[in-house]
């Protein structure tokens, strides 16, 4: 166990300098700068800009290197933890990021939950009543999430929060605990708030989970231990549950694994629609601004968390089913 | 008799080949049968848009800016007719709160017709013609969804945008599954070195936030670039990140099949490599790949509702289901003009269709299971 | 008359005599001593909030009449004396936009001097007086005295000379002086008088400088700290915060990019509310205990306690947040489009929706690339009589009608109507709708149609087709090049929308790409253009962003020697508006030369316009009082700045 653990960290590291280096080209892809995009910033609102004031912002923030010396400067630092200064906030990228991780890894993680939730009796349900109404039904339901368009469902049911049930819409507390301390009631207000991302990004997770789940189950229920025991009378909801269901949980945790970047693309276009205070709408606008340290700063960290999610449904795989390891 | 019978259906199950006793198990899945013919219907309606859609895309109704859309009628003051008819809108501007009402007008009534002569247009840029597959008598106006900011009709670009966007799914998991194919196949055959290679660039680019991937693509798409261009080169970049799912279908199989005896035997006479990937194992597979590929359309069409949406995807004037999706993304349609959501109806519709018919897929592909 | 000297006094009896049109304006006197002999009142005893009265109490801040200066800017409310409290809840669309209906409310107050919002006089603010040499070249400031910053350090004109010295002529900091504080390419020379006064002496007229020079003064005392030159230690102390130089820190403190949002906590300013709390989702503004104006009872301002600026992601929550209710004014991210919305919900929301002038004198106006890349279309584009054509083809009524309500004016792209210099003729010239004369006029170019009969042909034989460019903010830009483009398709010129991202759109920009390039007519009023007159001369928007003919600007620019000659009326053109811009505003010269410049851009159509100044939404909290009614919304104007929001204050 501890060799197989030993050798995927080993693949961790070319795979980490990849990505940083896609990142980094990612970035520099679209054509112009911050700097271009900061001007038609001032353009839009009608404020003066000259020559000037460019060259000075272009000397003051280094740009105009080539590519390759841009990298190396920047990831010599990312490796001691500096993630340089976003140009658009003037701030060092950690604290702005460090700000918002926290709650996309608990709203993604609530997504997750909610997503097993909805899907495990779906699953199991249309596995063991396969082509009967009740199975197109709930396969209906939990189909629904991941063909309607995550923004435009966040807006009409943002509106109807709005209109209809008067709820304040827009961000994560309601307007007495915005400038309030973190307290219970805090926490529980924004669990309140909480509902409709988290309803959001997870019903677009559900099919892929109730697909896993009812095949695997399909398979496991013609096996042979089945039969028997359904020959010899064993309940069927007990049998199904003890058994199969367990085994079919297996693979679950790998697509688990896999799911986690759905969930924050997911998590992304729902928070700017829903103006959460997440990671997704500040990436979204650095990545339209061009700010180039603060996206690349949150591109690499985000597929530093893939990896080790991923890495650790591994390694959670491996746990639970030893035929892995010796793969 | 009875017997008899049962011999034949015995001997035609032994004899049958792979796709007929797919077919036959894919048959016992009544909701993909369902969505199969939805899709098709939607397929053939998005080839013959001009003909289906009594309008052109672009023509602007002059004062139906905002109509609602209409209800067809099959009863009026003469009584039930089997010839169904719209009332004709009426609208007026509300001075003080600039709202624009919409009065239906029950003296008068178009009568719709099927196959009638209306705009003409070229089909497929081949056929010129003007007959439309229904429309309203000369003056009148149908408009089964409304019309847009611009007063033109909803229907008839929802139709318009379907062939774009449904378009986009296949074109793009074409590309899919040229990649997924090829890097799924060769690293589940060679295994080794290059199997981890390619493994390894997988996880990249699944681990890679998708979202950021596709605007630093789309946003480098030079501006000058016309509209069809941009069109392939957007499907080429949503299928550059939607390959690595076909990919791991395609290695797991060939990897569980690789050692089977079929292949010993092939290699054993001399057969080249290549020959027993493309002879020999792909079509052992092929069917769980279309399974696959079912489930990957529907997956194009959302992530190109969704480049829209960040503003970096197709644009308007283009005619797509994301283009028409996000124009309607704003407070003012939700509340005063809610049918231009439709669109997105017809996303749900798609996709949900596509997903049932690929689950059945699926429950088909081995047929051999049951 | 030698010396225009304007004296706090005549300022007064201007503002006066301007704003009586309307009763519910508030008037502003220069100094104490200026009200009191304006009016023949006087104010005895000063009061304070209690908040401060409170503070006061407990020995943490002198007492209000040492707060206040010695020479205390005296305001008369719009419509009452307020009472004190409450808090302005503002809402932004992103957190670092500069284009937020707070900071207009909270940072347009810490200027020298303000416009008025009719966009036609200048009001006395923390300079009480100054006074403009003859030939328009030295600048004399006399500033308020006893003035102290936000954090009770006086502010002097030591604050000006530390501004001058220490970052103007600092390369390390300014490694080039905008061209605002360098006009004819020398920087400007600033010389202290004594503690209050000051005087900037420019190398050519420079008549702009006043209404443009915004607060030409650094809080010394808080930023020594951080500057080489006043601590040896400067560098270290940026390293131990992250940064590699001095100035890098520095300028964290002091922004010199003034167009982003201050997010620094704490830092001292002269404005009414100053930033007391970063937080992710918002920022606090509280009242500055040593603001330097008071009401005609002698009450401190500002009456309202705080400012709240809430950051939301899109304007779609902006919008939902406003029809709510949980904004007390907003106007930034509303559109004409949503006013029925808008409307719809004010008894929920307890606001009431406003339509407010607008400054665009175009909501959209297009400029053909007079030196395109392809010969023939540049001979197409400058000849005259196709861009007359294109605009005869704009059904501008029709635009009007589907897009805005029949609330914008049909016209021509030029300076707004109340431009001292505008002209009616001007709005209309080429602005109806005739196809007929349209299609004679691109007949007469030779520019024959196809065979079919759908479009026209290039002399060259290939079809007659054009990209119009556009960046979708500030309005419904996609719909209106969509309407625009189906009307020259009318005419056989095959138009295409382009819709851009904002970075390429300037990439292009400055590659001399692009057919037809387009944008909103702003900065077309009397003080904006002068100081700015990008609009009115090529490449017909900010170099930096470029509309068309960009090498004619680098021609002009490099003094002939990059770029391309453009022709003699262009260079004319160019000349006119130097002139213009060295000639003092209010003269005879002055509105002469700039009808010139307007003559020339209009009748040579080489913009074309569509609608222009469509109204603006505004909404309001009922309980909001002392707030105009009516207004004009823009840049020009600072935003709501000049609607002197220290006097604004709540009913309840």
């Amino acid at each position: 166990m501890a060799r197989f653990v030993f050798r995927r960290l080993l693949t961790l590291i070319p795979t980490l300098l990849v990505i940083s280096i896609i990142s980094f080209i990612v970035i520099q892809l679209p054509p112009g700068d911050w700097l271009s995009t900061y001007v038609m910033q001032l353009a839009q609102s009608g404020t003066l800009v000259d020559q000037a004031e460019l060259l000075a912002l272009e000397r003051r923030y280094a740009m105009g290197q080539p590519m390759h010396i841009q990298y190396f400067r920047w990831i010599s630092r990312v490796v001691r933890g500096d993630f340089g200064m976003s140009f658009e906030y003037g701030q060092p990228v950690r604290e702005l990021i460090q700000e918002r991780l926290l709650l996309t890894v608990f709203i993604s993680f609530c997504s997750l939950i909610f997503s097993w939730v909805v899907a495990f009796p779906i699953g199991i349900y249309s596995a063991v009543k396969q082509h009967s109404m009740g199975d197109y039904a709930a396969t209906f339901v939990g189909f629904l999430g991941l063909s309607t368009p995550n923004f435009m469902i966040a807006l009409v049911l943002m509106y109807v929060a709005m209109q209809h049930f008067g709820l304040s819409v827009g961000g994560l507390f309601s307007p007495e605990y915005v400038r309030a301390p973190w307290s219970a009631a805090r926490f529980f207000d924004m669990l309140k708030n909480l509902w409709l991302p988290v309803i959001i990004v997870g019903t677009s997770g559900t099919a892929t989970l109730i697909r896993v789940l009812r095949n695997n189950l399909l398979d496991e229920l013609q096996k042979q231990y089945v039969v028997t025991a359904r020959a010899k009378g064993v309940h069927a909801v007990r049998l199904t549950l003890k058994y199969p269901v367990r085994m079919a949980l297996i693979p679950f945790v790998s697509v688990a694994g896999w799911q986690l970047p759905e969930l924050v693309s997911g998590e992304m276009i729902t928070a700017v629609v829903l103006s959460l205070p997440t990671t997704g709408p500040l990436l979204l606008s650095a990545l339209l601004a061009q700010d180039m340290y603060l996206a690349g700063g949150f591109i690499l960290l985000l597929a530093v968390l893939m990896v080790i999610g991923t890495l650790l449904s591994d390694i959670l795989l491996a746990l639970v089913d030893p035929r892995i390891r010796y793969e | 008799m009875t017997s008899i019978k049962k011999t034949d259906q015995e001997k035609e199950f032994e004899f049958a080949s792979q796709w007929q006793l797919i077919w036959r198990s894919f048959r016992q899945h009544r909701a993909a049968m369902i969505c199969g013919i939805i899709i098709g219907v939607m397929y053939l309606s998005a080839i013959f848009a001009p003909f289906v859609a009594p309008y052109d895309p672009q023509y602007r109704h002059r004062g139906f800016v905002y109509a609602p859309p209409q209800r067809v009628h099959f009863s009026g003051d003469a009584g039930f007719s089997i010839r169904p008819h719209v009332y004709r809108l009426t609208s007026e501007l509300d001075m003080d709160t600039f709202e624009r009402r919409y009065a239906v007008d029950t003296d008068v009534s178009y009568p719709l017709y099927f196959l009638v002569r209306g705009q003409p247009y070229k089909l497929w840029g081949l056929f010129r013609t003007d007959i439309r597959l229904f429309g309203t008598s000369e003056g009148g106006h149908v408009f089964l969804f409304g019309t847009d900011g611009l007063g033109r009709d909803l229907f008839t670009r929802v139709i318009h945008g379907g062939t774009i966007s449904m378009s986009i799914g296949l074109v793009g998991v074409f590309f899919s599954f040229v990649f997924g194919l090829m890097f799924g196949g060769v690293s589940g055959y060679f295994g080794g070195k290059v199997d981890e290679a390619i493994q390894r660039m997988i996880e990249i680019l699944r681990s890679f936030p998708r979202i950021p991937l596709w605007m630093a693509f789309s946003a480098a798409l030079p501006g000058d670039w016309s509209p069809i261009r941009i069109y392939f080169s957007i499907t080429l970049i949503l299928s550059l990140v939607g390959w690595t799912e076909l990919a791991r279908v395609t290695r797991g199989k060939v990897l569980s099949l690789k050692n089977e005896d079929f292949v010993m035997a092939a290699r054993i006479s001399g057969t080249s490599e290549f020959v027993i990937i493309a002879r020999h194992l792909i079509p052992s597979f092929i069917s769980h790949i279309i399974a696959a590929i079912t489930l990957a359309i529907p997956q194009m069409i959302l992530a190109e509702t969704a480049l829209s949406f960040l503003g970096v995807g197709l644009r308007p004037p283009v005619v797509s289901w994301g283009v028409l999706l996000q124009t309607a993304q704003n407070v003012h349609t939700v509340a005063m003009a809610p049918w231009l959501m439709i669109p997105g109806v017809f996303v749900i519709i798609y996709v949900m269709a596509f997903n049932f018919l690929g689950d059945g897929f699926r429950d088909a592909a081995d047929p051999y299971a049951n | 008359m030698n010396a225009r000297k304007i004296l706090s006094l005549v300022s007064v009896l201007l503002l006066l005599f301007g704003a009586s049109a309307s009763a519910a304006e508030p008037e502003v006197f220069a100094t104490l001593a200026a009200f009191e002999e304006a009016t023949g009142e006087s104010i005895v005893t000063f009061n304070e909030a209690p908040s401060l009265a409170e503070r006061v109490a407990q020995g943490e801040l002198p007492p209000v009449e040492e707060r206040i200066s010695s020479e205390p800017l005296v305001l008369r409310p719009a419509d009452a004396v307020g009472r004190y409290g409450g808090s302005l809840e503002t809402i932004a669309v992103t957190a670092t936009s500069n284009a937020a209906d707070a900071v207009n409310i909270v940072e347009y107050g810490q200027q020298l001097v303000t416009m008025t919002h009719d966009l036609e006089g200048l009001t006395p603010n923390l300079a009480k007086a100054w006074d403009m040499s003859d030939d328009l070249t030295v600048l004399t400031v006399e500033l308020r005295a006893g003035v102290r910053w936000s954090d009770g350090a006086p502010f002097t004109t030591d604050d000006v000379m530390f501004w001058y010295e220490d970052i103007i002529l600092n390369a390390e900091l300014t490694p080039v002086v905008p061209v605002n504080w360098a006009p004819g390419g020398e920087t400007v020379h600033v010389e202290k008088i004594d503690d209050y006064t000051v005087s900037f002496e420019f190398a050519v007229p420079h008549p702009t400088i006043v209404s443009a020079m915004g607060l030409p003064a650094a809080p010394r005392h808080f930023l020594e700290e951080y500057h080489i030159d006043y601590n040896p230690g400067a560098d270290d102390l940026a390293g131990e915060r992250g940064f590699d130089e001095w100035w890098q820190l520095f300028n964290y403190y002091y922004q010199i990019e003034t167009n982003q949002v201050r997010r620094i906590e704490d830092y001292p300013a002269l404005s009414a509310w100053v930033l007391t709390e970063v937080a992710q989702t918002y920022y606090v503004y509280e009242r500055n205990p040593f603001f330097w104006k008071i009401d005609s009872e002698g009450n401190q301002l500002p009456y309202i306690d705080e400012v709240i600026r809430t950051t939301v992601e899109n304007d779609e929550v902006y919008m939902l947040k406003v029809m709510s209710g949980e904004a007390d004014i907003a106007a930034f991210s509303l559109q004409l489009q949503g006013y029925p919305v808008l409307r719809r919900n004010e008894e929920s929301g307890g606001y009431r929706t406003m339509l407010w002038g607008s400054i665009f004198g175009s909501d959209l106006y297009l400029v053909p690339n007079y030196t395109h890349k392809d010969e023939v279309l540049r001979e197409i584009f400058n000849d005259l009589r196709f861009r007359q054509a294109l605009s005869l083809a704009i059904d501008r009524d029709e635009i009007n009608e589907i897009l805005y309500f029949g609330q914008a004016i049909p016209r021509q792209a030029t300076a707004l109507p109340i431009t001292s210099f505008y002209e009616d003729w001007m709005g209309e010239h080429y602005a109806q709708f005739d196809l007929d004369r349209a299609n004679e006029l691109l007949d007469d170019m030779g520019l024959a149609w196809n065979s079919d009969g759908t479009y026209r042909l290039r002399p060259d034989g290939r079809p007659l087709s054009v990209s119009i460019d556009y960046v979708l903010l500030e309005g419904p830009k996609d719909r209106l090049t969509e309407l625009v483009a189906e009307y020259w398709g009318n005419v056989g010129v095959l138009a295409t929308p382009q819709s851009l991202e904002r970075s390429l759109y300037q990439q292009r920009g400055l590659a001399n790409e692009g057919d037809f390039r387009t944008w909103h007519l702003d900065w077309s009023s009397d003080a904006s253009m002068h100081r700015l007159p990008h609009r009115y001369r090529p490449p017909w928007h900010n170099p930096l962003v470029v509309a068309g003919g960009k090498p004619w600007w680098d021609w002009y620019e490099s003094q002939g020697t990059h770029g391309e000659e453009p022709p003699e009326v262009i260079q004319h053109l160019f000349e006119v508006v130097d002139q213009w811009q060295q000639t003092g505003r209010g003269t005879e010269e002055y509105e002469r030369l700039g009808r010139e410049i307007l003559t020339v851009n209009v009748e040579n159509l080489f913009k074309i316009g569509t609608v222009g100044l469509s109204p603006k939404p505004v909404v309001k909290t009922l309980r909001l009082a002392n707030m105009a009614d009516e207004g004009i919304f823009g840049s020009d104007t600072a935003f709501f700045g000049p609607y002197l929001p220290e006097q604004w204050y709540f009913t309840d």
